[in-house]
Order: C-alpha cells, then sequence, then structure tokens
C-alpha cells in the first residue's frame, strides 16, 4: 500500500465535512469524508473507530481517505473525553467498549447524511466497540473489522499461560527493569484470576468463564445477524491466546452459514504491540482492503474459515 | 475556511462557538479550529496554539482543545490548527521540515488574525511547537506573548527522547536489541526513517530541525512570557531557568508555573484517556488574563 498521500487522496481531504453528533455523553466531533464523485459510489459509509480520530500515526486518517477514493462515505470521530469530543473519560477498560458513542454515529449518519448501510472497524477496544453495535443495529451493518480484541474481562492472559518456558526464560534472562515490570503484573494478575474463580456463569466451566460475558453477548448478536466480520489477530499476541478460547468454544459451535460469516485470519508473531508502527499500518492496509473486497465480492461460504501465515499482506508494507 | 460550522462547548466551563474546517498553507489543506469568543477581552488579539509532534501531539491534543475553548470562553478569541503530515490536515510527514512547519504555523497566525480582526498574536505552544512558534515569532513581529508548555530547548533531544522510550519499551517486553540512542540516530540518517512508539521519526525533520535551540530562536525575545514546566521536579530545571534569565535580562516579563503532573510525553495513551491538567488550563488562563 502507498502511504503517501494520493491526488485522489487530497482531493476527498479537501472535500471532508467537520460534523457534530449528539449523543448520551454530549457532542461527538468527527469527520465525514464524502466519496468521491469520479468512481462509482459503493452505497456503504465506513466509520473507524479510534480514541481520537487520528489516534496512532493518524492510521483512521488515511484509511478514510482511501475507502472515499473508492466510493466510500467514511466517518472518524473522537470518543467522548477525548480529542475535540464532549464529556469526561476517566478510565479506559478493554472489556468496556464505548457502544453509546458509535451507535450515536451510526445512528447520525444515518439522519443526517441518509447512509443506509455500514461497515464498521476498529483495533483492540475499538474493534470491540464496532463488535458492540450489531446487538443494536445488525440488520444495517454490513460487515465488521475487529483487530485483535481483548476477549476476557479482566486484563493479562489466559490460565494456561499464566507461566509459560518462554516466559520464565524471558524473565530470568531479562534486564532489572523488566523483572519489576513483570511481578508488578504478576501480583495484579494474581487479584483477577481470584475473582475469576469466584465468579459464577450457569452452564460454562472455568475455561469458558473467561470469556467476558459483554463478549459473548456482542458474539452473539453477530452470529444472529447477517454481518461479515473479520477477526485480525497475531499468533503470539496474548489478545490471540485468549481468542483461542472462542475459537474452541463459541466458534465450533456454529453451524455452517454462520461460521461461513465469520473470517479468522492470523499473522505471524504479534500485531497488538502499539510500539511497532510498521504493523500497524499492515494492519490498517489488510482492514481497509478487506472491507473493500467485502463489499465488492459477493459472499459464498469458501470466502470465509482461517486463513493463517498472511505473510504476502505482512511483508507488504513499510514506512 | 471551507465547510465551517458553529457549534458549542459544554464542557468547556464557558461557552463558546467554533468554527471548524480547512484552511491552506502552500499546497496543503491544514484542518484549523477558531474558537469564537462570547465577548470579546483580547485587546486586538488572537491566540494561536502551536502543537506537539509525533505520540506527543497525540498526548496533548485533548488539552490544547480545552485550553482554546477555555480562553475563547473568558473572552480571548483562539485559534488551533493541525500541520502538514500531522492530525486531520493533508501532507505526508516523511518529506516534512521544519521549515514547513513554521510555515504552516505563519498560515494559522494570518488565518487567526483574519478571522479574528486582530492584529497581534498571543503563541501557546507546546513541547516540539515551541521551537516552531518561537521560529514564528522570529519571522513576524506581531508576536504579543509567548505561553510555553514544557518546551523541548533543542530538537536533538527530542529525538533523542523518542528514541529511549523506544528501547525501554523493547526491554520492557523482554527484547533488548543491543542498539543505543546513537545506533538509532545512525539508522535514522541512512534510512531516513525510524519507527519509534507508535509513529515514526523521518529524515527530512531530524536534518532540518536537529540543531534548532529554543534561546537562539528568542534571542531578541522581550515581550510577555509564560514558561509553564510540566516535570516532577519541584523548581525549575536549569534549561527553563536559564531562558527565564535570559528574557528578564532583557526586560521581558515572565511567569512561571510547575506542573507536578508529568503525562507519559512518548507514549501512546492506551489504558489512560488523553492527559489533562487542570491546573495548567487554569495556569493559562490566568496568565492570559493578566496581560489585560
Amino acid at each position: 500500500m502507498d502511504w503517501n498521500e494520493t491526488p485522489a487522496e487530497l482531493a476527498r481531504a479537501w472535500s471532508e465535512q467537520p460534523v457534530i453528533i449528539p449523543s448520551q455523553s454530549g457532542e461527538l466531533h468527527g469527520i465525514f469524508t464524502p466519496p468521491a464523485a469520479e468512481v462509482s459510489p459503493t452505497g456503504i459509509c465506513a466509520i473507524l473507530f479510534s480514541r481520537n480520530r487520528w489516534w496512532c500515526d493518524r492510521l483512521s486518517v488515511k484509511a478514510a481517505r482511501w475507502l472515499a477514493s473508492r466510493g466510500f462515505s467514511c466517518l472518524r470521530f473522537d470518543y467522548h473525553g477525548f480529542g475535540e469530543s464532549e464529556g469526561v473519560c476517566s478510565e479506559i477498560h478493554g472489556d468496556r467498549p464505548f457502544t453509546e458513542d458509535g451507535l450515536a454515529a451510526v445512528q447520525w449518519m444515518r439522519k443526517a447524511f441518509a447512509q443506509r448501510r455500514f461497515v464498521l472497524s476498529g483495533f483492540c477496544l475499538d474493534g470491540r466497540t464496532a463488535l458492540s453495535i450489531i446487538k443494536h443495529e445488525g440488520d444495517t451493518i454490513e460487515a465488521v473489522v475487529c483487530s485483535s480484541p481483548e476477549v476476557t474481562s479482566y486484563p493479562g492472559d489466559v490460565l494456561n499461560r499464566v507461566i509459560t518456558l518462554e516466559k520464565t526464560r524471558a524473565f530470568l534472562l531479562g534486564p532489572v527493569t523488566f523483572k519489576k515490570v513483570t511481578l508488578q503484573r504478576a501480583v495484579r494478575r494474581c487479584f483477577n484470576l481470584l475473582r475469576l474463580f469466584l465468579e459464577k456463569r450457569a452452564g460454562e466451566d472455568l475455561i469458558e468463564r473467561q470469556i467476558s460475558a459483554n463478549f459473548k453477548r456482542d458474539f452473539q448478536a453477530l452470529v444472529r445477524s447477517k454481518t461479515r466480520c473479520l477477526f485480525l489477530q497475531g499468533r503470539d499476541d496474548p489478545q490471540y491466546y485468549a481468542f483461542q478460547l472462542v475459537e474452541r468454544t463459541l466458534l465450533a459451535r456454529l453451524n455452517a452459514e454462520q461460521r461461513a460469516r465469520i473470517t479468522v485470519e492470523v499473522w505471524p508473531g504479534r500485531i497488538h504491540p502499539l510500539d511497532n508502527p510498521g504493523t500497524l499500518r499492515k494492519v490498517i492496509a489488510r482492514t481497509i482492503a478487506w472491507i473493500d473486497d467485502c463489499v465488492r465480492s459477493p459472499h459464498s461460504v469458501r470466502h470465509s474459515q482461517y486463513t493463517s501465515a498472511m505473510t504476502e499482506i505482512a511483508g507488504g508494507a513499510s514506512a | 475556511m471551507s465547510q465551517a460550522v458553529l457549534i458549542s462547548n459544554r464542557d468547556a466551563a464557558d461557552l463558546c462557538q467554533e468554527q471548524r474546517g480547512y484552511f491552506p498553507s502552500a499546497s496543503a489543506a491544514l484542518y484549523g479550529v477558531y474558537c469564537v469568543p462570547q465577548k470579546y477581552l483580547g485587546r486586538d488579539r488572537v491566540v494561536v496554539f502551536c502543537h506537539a509532534s509525533g505520540i506527543e501531539h497525540m498526548v496533548t491534543q485533548r488539552m490544547q482543545v480545552l485550553a482554546s475553548r477555555k480562553a475563547a470562553g473568558t473572552g480571548f478569541p483562539a485559534f488551533r490548527y493541525d500541520s502538514r503530515g500531522h492530525g486531520d490536515s493533508t501532507g505526508d510527514p516523511n518529506d516534512l521540515t521544519f521549515e514547513d512547519l513554521v510555515d504552516d504555523a505563519c498560515a494559522a497566525a494570518d488565518h487567526a488574525k483574519a478571522v479574528s480582526r486582530a492584529s497581534e498574536v498571543i503563541w501557546v505552544a507546546v513541547r516540539f511547537g515551541c521551537l516552531v512558534a518561537a521560529a514564528a515569532i522570529g519571522r513576524r513581529n506581531d508576536g504579543a506573548a509567548l505561553a510555553l508548555w514544557e518546551p523541548v530547548h533543542q530538537a536533538r533531544e527530542y529525538f533523542r527522547t523518542a528514541i529511549r522510550t523506544k528501547l525501554f519499551c523493547e526491554v520492557a517486553q523482554g527484547r533488548r536489541s543491543g542498539a543505543t540512542v546513537e545506533d538509532c540516530l545512525s539508522e535514522l540518517e541512512a534510512r531516513g526513517v525510524l519507527p519509534v512508539v507508535g509513529s515514526y521519526l523521518y529524515g527530512a525533520l531530524w536534518h532540518s530541525s536537529r540543531d534548532a535551540d529554543l534561546g537562539s530562536l528568542l534571542a531578541t525575545w522581550k515581550r510577555n512570557t509564560l514558561i509553564a514546566q510540566v516535570q516532577r521536579r519541584p523548581g525549575l530545571s536549569v534549561n527553563n531557568q536559564n531562558l527565564l534569565s535570559t528574557i528578564e535580562g532583557r526586560g521581558g516579563e515572565v511567569a512561571v508555573t510547575l506542573i507536578g503532573q508529568e503525562p507519559s510525553w512518548g507514549m501512546l495513551p492506551v489504558v489512560r484517556p488523553q492527559w489533562v491538567s487542570q491546573e495548567l488550563l487554569t495556569a493559562t488562563t490566568e496568565w492570559l488574563h493578566g496581560m489585560e
């Protein structure tokens, strides 16, 4: 993907319109990017969720202009308490998505810009936000990209990854700073695990109980809807270790039609650490390419299932 | 300004209206927001916010938004903008130079003066933006006052700090590349780009700004100045103390505020919301009013 700004994207930028979205938390500020007039419109509005609307290397800005130059209407906006939006955000929790803000955005795009069909995307918490909208707006959501989401209700590793050989080796051989950070994390996680043991959920064993109730609710809404979904994961991310619980339980129970709408793509290595901007670019490149392809190509069962080792994509983008 | 809209912002504690849209600088479209005061106390002056760079822009953006609204809410017209390659503006950061940033600051000041009909500019600059604002002041003769929020005194140090943060993150994840800051700077020189936390450092900005020094850029500055140090230390840093002494020595009036609540400048605010310091907002607003 060309990360330099193209003339078509520059043209889209000049046509962008600041918007104000009313929400329960106050006014949310965003930017609407209309589709390019010179290409056939897709009739789809892409909403790109991120904390503030150019969070982390301005990937949502690039994505919005790229998609708009290919016929999508696009919206990026600041969550309440972020960027230019009103309200206060006092804490962030991976299992508590910004659903109300996301819903307000969808409803506002319908009301103010007559948008009827949507695709939603986000990374980590923002992916969870995208997923959480389906429960309320399932009929209008064509597709969702949910990259490296947290699926547990507590931070840290799942039970079978609490202590591993690699971790022990890294701890023993790591510098003192790393040892300190690791020990602090370990103490915090002991409390989280204790809470997990004490939690009771009918019909769920300890393995399944690790998946958060919020995620399960949003996942079931996805299953009931007609929405297509891409889960993008990094094989060595703790988020993927947790997602494997979803694969073993929730995904395994789906019928062929339901399963065909859900794609799980697992890349080598890690995609979650935000200190690697190159990987983040690859994730967003894959996200918008999938959205573009998803809208243009009809859905069939063979589009689904797992895609592993996406090396041609993982190696295809650079600064 | 294209697509301007009027809005109200209730959480600014004070009501203000905003005009948001794009304005030109060279061939770029820069995103800018003009905060209209309900009543004018600014006496022919407009406050222009000059933002930080890279991840620090992300960290400090909310503070700029709140401060510009607070300024307007209490009577000062205010303007904030994104330079090319930053925020919602156009432009590629990989060929962005220090001169480009200064050009954008000047274009923003011109635009702010045009929409507010002010004749002088009060600059409020953040981190690397302090160097940009200082260079812009040197090009113009309309600078009325300057607030420096945790100023970067030497551009070179900004790059070194970003690299140190990257190396620290690697260690925190159990990776130790063995590379030093000097090694990384050599890589930046050779490749023209260096990944750091959540963003990139680019050779064009490094080459064009590495010798920039705040004291030199403000060599003749002697107007109202606020130094807002945002550090855990109890007293002024040596750099800030030297700057204060130099400006006062020229007859300038310098106010100082020490903010102890320091954000992680070079880290993405992943598990925490964006940085907000009520103390700094209050200090800046009081400084503005103190000039009336």
